[in-house]
């Protein structure tokens, strides 16, 4: 095995010159002849039935140049998952009923944002009101106002059920008879977003050719033009969603938004190219946001600290539509049975339909609603039991080989060293042996933990990446991948790849990306798949690529293939480097000698090998993953008992993340998510009232700032490595770690004070309010 | 976001300006735009004429001949905290100023706008194209989202800087059609949420003056928030203490409070109780007490009333111990 060059190098951003010197073209940059501006009119009902809308007067607003309402499109109704069990349940825009305050009812399309809001403020909706209903358990009584008939498959007297997800395993009784302590809590997750800096923004022009060229602000082009197509009525030939930078996602704009489809309709409707640009306010009040959650959790114990076994009821609220909701209750079932083992196990969970609006996938997607309520109860247990935090988590990590119930494995899996290297590191255990009664004085401090697994890759639509590698004629590369680079550093991962399977030094691979029409297919950049999926697409390609080289360069050099090293754009015979071949002219020699091969490699990859789909949702049957990354996280805190304040001092993470391609990007990622799962824990909320969002901007919706930002420390914990010309199965980071550092400061806050929350965010005023309790 | 249509007027001079202001309803004075422009893209107000307040001739902060500390009322929030004139004669003014918003919105802020700031509420404080769209009270409709049975507003006054002038014994030098007139800091302020300034139509505040004070002197200034940075106050307080020449014992305190109610407040009652009293950990406590129980509160941006009565205690306490703690070094430095 040859020295790695490129990959688990620190290599800096491949996107950061463009990005730092103001020449990166996002989708708010793009202007076409012609372009118009194109608006929205939203419902100012929770819940109401549309009786009829009059666009005359707005149609003869000067400057408007289309008006378009349900009535215009083809009805085909699109949603975040569209399975056989859970079809589509969203129009694209509002047809018979609007569900939620924001819902998209008609657009316009006009010379200039006067004259489209203009036009939409002389659109006549008459509706009728319906009654509402905002908290998903009051929506899931019989009585309460119907939303969506509920899930036929649901057969328990409950209403506005969109999914419902049932799991388990043993014998959960059996188990609570065998356990010598059982307790039952219950966990709320608050309503957070996701806070990207870039509005969504998408702008469509529908050519003379029949072509609808669309740029917009998303995660990935691929599903992008799978739902535009079907709801527009267009072959995906005729649809091209091409590359503009992204700044920043985080879950929110994975599926088909209605302003992309009201963007391309309305360049359908006036052959001319349209812009839509969501306001901060309409992406505070109308777009989707995360996933609220309540998380009921029952735990029974041996003695030791030995989970035996484990009931949950976890309820989401999902909001006008099903969106992601039949999802998260899913997946959270998953983050609870990866990090421990739990012989006897039962799930269920619901996903609720409520007048709020739609929620999305949010970073974690469910992990850290769940972790923060296992761990957090975990301690309480341990307390219970008089056992350390540490130890009752060692007791129950799972070990590499493991099986997961669902038949995955979790192949080489470092919980326990993270576990352990981190207890050493933050030296928790004196730090966590300070009785509350030496803390004195206004500001106490304490420390918590908190584990996490998270996995990467699972199938969902489109499944699989393909990546292209084409040899230039100058011996540099380029490479030809659908994957969009959302700035979590997609592209220069790929491109460390290939040079180091090539080695080609990282400036000589050129990337051409996320073109529907150009690029191959790709997983898209959600669910964590990205560095495992399309890396192993892009390394086959590479690989495809390096044998043709080497086909070549023994011909031409009369040696044994294996005798051959490549280095530095290079092929040499190993001890002989004076015989040597430049790419440039192997790749000329190819021409020459092999009909014109210009050397063209191509790879592809998918997370499950022999899984023809993705497990069930509504009974987890299947397998997820071949890839389960771990993470042990511990929160220092320092709490201002008069206050109620909480300071995060510090942010341990250790993780397993497989091994880091790019060390730097692995550590930007942990210090990212420490401080987004921050935001989580102190300040960011969303505050809704009857379906309205009270603090619709940056100024009231809290995001932390430099001044709130914590001390982040890494410990790599590397359980698998990168050779050339072989398989990698590296692990996620980009989600994982938001989740087990939110339990690891509400366990820290109990240190300290001796406060246990069960609801986020953590704020000064609940702290006061148990401070109160205790006195 | 885009702001509506309006024209722009640059007056050279004062009168010219007050007889722009007066020559129409619909026109609002721009100094920093930093409150105003927000609003007009809310479309809480669209006037159809700004007049720009960055023509009119300006002066740094002076002293004069009674030393009395004369402020140009359009100087900017970061002027303040770099003057020396400020620093030395009301450094309390230097402190408030150094905690609004962020360095930027410092920049472009200036001391007569953020004192005639308007009235925030979460529910006013957006547009209203699909959410509230039934006017309230301030919007010129019948009904408060925030109290829906009330016939009141409980928007909040927010500004971070009324209250030290209130601690300074400050006025200001208004300029209007009928000339020019000074008044009391405290006579600005109605007290309704609904117009939370006294100033008529035409009045435009050129000058902020601050006399000059005998005794020795403490300033404290607490500033309670979240994210330390760029919000408005959950409560804020400015506390000015003038003591006898032990630097020990209070002769004179002033005590406002802002972000709570619909205009700063003075805490009448906690100050006369100081007032002849040592300044000890004991009677500071005491004291904050005092200032919390004894003002209105309004539950104000998701903070409950309960809470923000504590975090008044708490804050009132921090300026009143940065007071002494100031005091202190003086005294330690044998001034």
């Amino acid at each position: 095995m040859s020295e790695l060059d490129y990959v688990g190098k620190r290599i800096l951003r491949k996107d950061g010159p463009d990005k730092v010197t103001g020449k990166a073209i996002y989708t708010v940059d793009i202007q076409l002849k012609g372009q118009l501006v194109g608006r929205i009119l939203r419902s100012p009902h929770a819940h109401a039935r549309i009786l009829d809308i009059d666009i005359s007067l707005a149609l003869e607003v000067p400057g408007v140049k289309a008006v378009i309402t349900g009535k215009d499109t083809l009805g085909i109704k699109h949603g975040f998952v569209e399975t056989p069990r859970y079809p589509a349940d969203q129009y694209p825009l509002a047809m018979d009923k609007v569900r939620f305050i924001g819902e998209e009812v008609a657009a316009v399309a006009a010379t200039d944002v006067y004259a489209a809001d203009k036009a939409l403020s002389l659109i006549k909706v008459t509706y009728e009101s319906l009654p509402a209903v905002f908290d998903p358990e009051e929506a899931m009584i019989p009585g309460a106002p119907e939303i969506h008939p509920s899930h036929p498959k649901v057969k328990e007297d409950l209403v506005n059920i969109g999914g419902k997800t049932a799991s388990g395993w043993g014998d959960v009784e059996a188990g609570f008879q065998e356990a010598d302590y059982v307790r039952e809590d219950r966990f709320e997750s608050h309503l957070r977003t996701h806070g990207f800096l870039e509005p969504h923004a998408t702008v469509a022009s529908f050519e003379a050719d029949g072509k609808l060229n669309v740029w917009t602000s998303s995660q990935g082009p691929f599903i992008k033009r799978a739902k535009l197509a079907k709801t527009l009525g267009l072959p995906q030939s005729s649809v091209r969603v091409k590359k503009a930078y992204v700044g920043g996602a985080f879950g929110g704009k994975i599926d088909l938004y209605t302003h992309e489809f009201c963007a391309a309709l309305l360049s359908m409707k006036t052959s001319r190219p349209v812009e839509i640009i969501a306001t901060r306010e309409e992406i505070f009040t109308a777009y989707r946001h995360g996933q609220p959650m309540i998380v009921t959790v029952k735990t029974g114990v041996k003695k030791d600290g030995t989970i035996v076994a484990q009931e949950f009821k976890t309820i989401n609220n999902s909001g006008g539509y099903r969106g992601s909701g039949v999802v998260v209750i899913f997946l959270v079932w998953g983050f609870a049975m990866a990090p421990y083992r739990i012989p006897n196990m039962k799930y269920k969970g619901y996903s609720v339909y409520t007048n709020n609006p739609i929620r999305s996938p949010q970073r974690g997607h469910g992990a850290p609603q769940m972790r923060f309520a296992v761990e957090s109860q975990l301690d309480m247990i341990a307390a219970e039991l008089g056992i350390s935090p540490i130890d009752i988590r060692l007791k129950n990590a799972r070990v590499s080989g493991e099986m997961l119930p669902n038949g995955d494995n979790v192949h080489n899996c470092g919980l326990k060293d993270c576990v352990l290297d981190i207890a050493k590191h933050t030296d928790f255990t004196a730090k966590f042996g300070i009785s509350r009664t030496e803390k004195q004085g206004r500001y106490r401090k304490g420390i918590g933990i908190g584990v996490s697994a998270y996995f990467g890759g699972s199938l969902i639509y489109p499944n699989s990446s393909s990546v292209i590698v084409k040899m230039n004629d100058d011996g540099s590369v380029s490479l030809l991948t659908g994957s969009l680079d959302i700035g979590q550093g997609s592209e220069t991962i790929l491109c460390q790849i290939v040079a180091e399977e090539l080695k080609i030094p990282i400036e000589e691979v050129q990337v051409f990306a996320a073109d529907t029409e150009t690029t191959p297919v790709d997983i898209g950049v959600w669910i964590s798949g990205n560095a495992y999926v399309t890396g192993n697409a892009a390394r086959e390609a590479a690989g495809d690529v390096r044998r043709k080289l080497m086909t070549i360069a023994a011909e031409e050099l009369n040696a044994d293939i294996e005798n051959l090293i490549f280095q530095n754009k290079r092929v040499y015979i190993s001890g002989q480097p004076e015989r040597s071949l430049s790419y440039e002219e192997l790749v000329a020699l190819s021409i020459q000698k092999h009909r014109g091969d210009s050397v063209i490699g191509n790879g592809h990859w998918r997370t499950m090998r022999d899984e023809p789909f993705h497990p069930s949702l509504a009974t987890t049957k299947g397998r997820w993953t071949e890839n389960y990354a771990f993470d042990a996280q511990t929160a220092e805190v320092e709490v201002d008992t008069e206050t109620g304040n909480v300071r995060l001092l510090k942010a341990v993470t250790a993780h397993d993340c497989g091994f880091p391609i790019n060390p730097l990007q692995v550590e930007g990622q942990i210090d990212g998510q420490v401080s987004m799962a921050l935001g989580h824990a102190f300040m960011e909320e969303i505050m809704m009232e009857k379906g309205r969002t009270l603090n619709p901007s940056w100024l009231d919706y809290r995001m932390p700032s430099i001044c709130n930002i914590a001390d982040s420390e890494h410990i790599d914990v590397i359980t698998e490595r990168y050779q050339v010309g072989k398989p990698y199965r590296t692990k996620e980071v980009g989600e994982g770690y938001v989740s087990a550092i939110l339990a690891a400061i509400a366990n820290a806050i109990y240190n300290a004070v001796g406060v246990r929350l069960f609801s986020t965010p953590f704020t000064p005023e609940k702290i006061l309010k148990g401070l109160e309790k205790i006195k | 976001m885009y702001l509506p249509k309006f024209t722009l007027e640059s007056p050279r001079s004062i009168e010219e300006a007050v007889s722009l202001l007066g020559s129409g309803e619909q026109t609002k004075l721009l100094s920093g735009g930093t409150d105003l422009f927000p609003r007009m893209k809310y479309k809480l107000c669209s006037p159809g004429v700004l007049i720009s307040l960055k023509g009119l001739p300006s002066f740094p902060p002076q002293i004069d001949e009674e030393r009395k500390l004369i402020i140009d009322a359009n100087i900017s929030l970061t002027a303040i905290t770099l003057s020396p004139e400020i620093l030395e004669k009301a450094p309390l003014l230097a402190l408030a100023a150094q905690k609004v918003a962020t360095r930027e919105i410092r920049n472009m802020g200036t001391l007569g706008g953020n004192i005639c700031q308007e009235t925030r509420c979460l529910y006013l404080n957006q547009t209203h194209t699909f959410q509230f769209t039934e006017p309230c009270l301030k919007r010129g409709g019948k009904e408060c989202y925030f109290a829906p049975k009330g016939k009141k507003c409980w928007a909040t006054f927010m500004s971070d800087i009324a209250p030290t002038l209130f601690c300074l014994n400050a006025s200001v030098i208004v300029a209007g059609l009928d000339g020019e007139q000074q008044i009391k800091i405290e006579e600005i302020y109605t007290n309704d949420s609904l117009k939370p300034l006294s100033l008529k139509p035409d009045q435009i505040i050129t000058k902020i003056i601050v006399p000059k004070t005998q005794s020795p002197s403490g300033n404290g200034f607490a500033k309670f928030t979240v994210r330390k940075t760029i919000e408005f106050a959950i409560v804020n307080v400015g506390v000015f203490l003038e003591t006898e020449k032990d630097l020990k014992t209070c002769k004179k305190a002033r005590i406002a409070v802002g972000a709570v109610s619909e205009g700063p407040q003075r805490a009448l009652e906690a100050e006369d109780w100081l007032a002849g009293k040592s300044l000890s950990k004991e009677n500071i406590n005491k004291v904050s007490q005092k200032a919390a129980s004894s003002l209105k509160i309004i539950p104000h941006h998701g903070y409950s009333k309960k809470y923000l009565t504590e975090c008044l205690k708490i804050q009132s306490k921090q300026a009143l111990n940065d007071a002494v703690e100031g005091l202190a070094d003086q005294s330690n430095r044998g001034r």
